[in-house]
């Protein structure tokens, strides 16, 4: 997914608008292009009004697109909210398993894949608002899809963790400790300290490492 | 000694004996709050247009009202309970014990706050939720105060226990999943008092019951 543009309205960064008329370029250049301007438009449009404030002229606007290439696409605001939020879920489970490679302790994993979220948080805040405050607040499918978002998530930072005597209790402490990380995450970029979230890595690595290796340990692990 | 967390007032009027704001709360809870009409709410509550108009401008408004009188009660439930102990993990287990009462008693307002609500896309609305919230963190972060070395809580461990604990039980109204309220109570008691006062003492919680001894909190 190509970098997220800062404010509605603004030209997305990285994502060229396409030269008017004839240009040579693919037909499928051309759709992939308007489709990463689109997930951008929306991103900052729900960021800046929340989802239901949003309305499908102001996408496109934010897009660089028509109405009429809006329609080309999706038939409604929320099958481009879905779409934008499984390609922001991607990029980030991306960025995550890249952050994992040749970490071989869990521990340090885990610092890597926390560190490498928190720096993409922190380049677009936006991020924030349109992944973790807009859906909880519309309820509903959006609700559902956040929760899957942070289950997917989770899961990716949880894996090869130790066992431990009680697995199911820290699996289930892990997604409960999710859902606060987000909640934490969403008062600092409403404080408008969205630039300084990677400040917040060794306590967040505290919270979700204690579930699976106890606090002492993982006090220990966040503070290396 | 845990400090006493702040009180709000009693809402007025009381929204429990208010034929409107009930009406309100069962009608999005049996229709959706979308399908909720005036007229509706005027059969069901009782009440003619005129009582009603005197009262509120129009739905959204009797809803915000009758949601934030809610909200404050939430509140005063959490701080009364909490604020009968001296002793922080008391104070906070007679909280969540109180929660659990409430939500047994009033499945349907705890459907309309959680969930219908948030089909009313009101900026107030969202404010009104995030004070619960913030509330509900302050009252955990009496911890702190307990801990043997304050400074090594985590800064945000409040605000991430009652988003994991808001987190869990939302997730389980909005698919519909039936709640023990009282059952979890060991477990949420256990993640938190984890957190302030470490993982010997956070244990014990484990082995409380999570229901009222017969002669009180």
């Amino acid at each position: 997914m190509s970098k997220p543009e800062q404010g509605a309205g603004s030209e997305p960064e990285g994502l060229q608008r396409l030269p008017p008329g004839r240009h040579g370029l693919s037909r499928d250049f051309v759709a992939q292009n308007q489709r990463d301007r689109l997930a951008a438009g929306i991103i900052a449009c729900v960021a800046e009004r929340g989802y239901h404030e949003t309305t499908i002229t102001q996408i496109a606007e934010a897009s660089g697109v028509s109405r009429r290439t809006f329609y080309g696409y999706f038939s409604s605001k929320e099958e481009c909210f879905f779409a934008a939020y499984q390609l922001m879920g991607d990029h980030l489970a991306e960025a995550l398993e890249e952050a994992a490679d040749g970490e071989k302790r869990w521990p340090a994993k885990v610092r890597s894949q926390l560190g490498a979220l928190l720096e993409t948080f922190a380049a677009n805040p936006n991020l924030v608002r349109f992944g973790l405050m807009a859906p909880p607040a519309a309820g509903g499918e959006f609700a559902e899809r956040y929760r899957a978002l942070l289950e997917r998530l989770v899961a990716i930072v949880s894996e090869g963790h130790p066992s431990t005597r009680d697995s199911d209790r820290a699996e289930a402490a892990a997604m409960a400790t999710a859902g606060g990380l987000a909640a934490l995450l969403v008062s600092k970029v409403r404080a408008g300290e969205g630039e300084a979230l990677p400040d917040l890595l060794p306590e967040l690595m505290e919270l979700l490492l204690t579930p699976y290796v106890g606090r002492k340990r993982a006090v220990a692990e966040a503070r290396r | 000694m845990t400090a006493p967390i702040p009180v709000p007032a009693p809402p007025h009027p009381d929204p429990y004996r208010d034929p409107v704001a009930l009406a309100m709360v069962d009608l999005a809870v049996e229709e959706g709050y979308e399908g909720v009409s005036v007229e509706a709410l005027l059969e069901r509550a009782g009440v003619t247009r005129e009582e009603f108009e005197r009262r509120y401008a129009d739905k959204e408004d009797c809803a915000m009202r009758v949601f934030d009188a809610f909200c404050i009660d939430f509140e005063r439930m959490l701080g009364i309970a909490y604020n009968r102990h001296s002793n922080w993990r008391d104070g906070l287990r007679a909280a969540a014990r109180a929660t659990a009462a409430w939500m047994l008693e009033n499945p349907n307002l705890v459907r309309f706050g959680t969930v219908e609500v948030l089909a009313m896309n009101t900026e107030m609305a969202r404010v009104r939720r995030e004070e619960v919230f913030v509330y509900s963190a302050n009252l955990i972060e009496g911890g702190r105060r307990e801990a043997a070395d304050p400074s090594s809580v985590p800064e945000g461990a409040g605000i991430v226990a009652a988003g994991s604990i808001g987190h869990l039980l939302t997730h389980r109204m909005q698919k519909g999943d039936a709640i023990d309220p009282y059952g979890i109570i060991p477990e949420m008691m256990y993640a938190v008092v984890r957190q302030y006062l470490g993982e010997e003492i956070a244990r014990e919680e484990l082995d409380i019951p999570p229901t009222e001894p017969a002669q009180g909190t």
